[in-house]
């Protein structure tokens, strides 16, 4: 299908790739249906774009770039518990670039995919414990822009 | 707004299966018991505004700073 999406404009998308968030993302209920979108490629921040909202799209990464252990085990318990199986889950973090910090995650709420179902929920793990903005380690990631800077 | 008056051990009911009972009330605060069928999320009030936060500033985020970034290789994707 044609999606006009305000970031990304004009872009063919194929829907029945579309991953499900039956409540949504928390603070944004009404938006359900996304596709991922990787439009600088892989190893690049991916997109998580509404297919509803063509205004809503949310930069996301691999919750394994966040560590080994992040976030299981919990992770498949709060997914059943939300309604996602948890054979073949991915995990995806939504992160934000904040000014002088660099990359911030939300470690806290993760992103929960069942693959097989293409079904999909924000959980929240132990806010004790993790940050829903969590400054990454600067050598977890690499910015071009500082590289650029730093060889001239 | 609905404004109740409960006392300990009685519930109020929500449709969609929800029920909240006041199990204690101390100088500290009130404590509830909070049944919900699964799939709904029970979030205390200040975490979901965190979350609901920090996704809309990822939404916000400006593409052009997070373009610059170069993730490892682990985080190439599944899906």
């Amino acid at each position: 299908m044609q999606l006009v999406s305000t970031r990304f404009g004009n872009i063919e998308v194929d829907d029945t790739k579309a991953i499900v968030f039956r409540q949504g993302l928390i603070g944004f209920p009404d938006a359900r249906r996304y596709v991922l979108l990787y439009p600088n490629g892989r190893g690049k921040v991916a997109w998580l774009q509404s297919l509803e909202v063509t205004g809503l799209a949310f930069p996301v990464v691999d919750g394994a770039m966040l560590g080994n252990d992040y976030p299981q085990p919990t992770a498949a318990r709060l997914a059943n518990e939300a309604g996602i199986g948890s054979t073949d889950l991915a995990i995806l973090v939504v992160v934000a670039v904040q000014k002088g910090v660099g990359l911030i995650a939300n470690m806290l709420a993760p992103l929960v995919i069942d693959l097989e179902t293409r079904s999909g929920a924000q959980i929240v793990l132990d806010p004790q414990k993790y940050s829903a903005s969590a400054q990454l380690a600067p050598n977890a990631y690499a910015s071009a822009n500082a590289t650029a800077n730093a060889a001239q | 707004m609905l404004i109740l008056q409960r006392r300990v051990g009685e519930r109020i009911v929500l449709s969609g299966g929800i029920e909240i009972t006041v199990t204690g009330i101390t100088k500290r605060g009130v404590r509830l018991a909070v049944n919900a069928p699964r799939g709904v999320a029970v979030l205390r009030g200040e975490v979901h505004d965190a979350i609901a936060d920090a996704n809309g500033r990822a939404a916000d985020s400006e593409g052009d700073e997070l373009d610059s970034i170069v993730l490892p290789a682990a985080a190439g994707g599944s899906l």
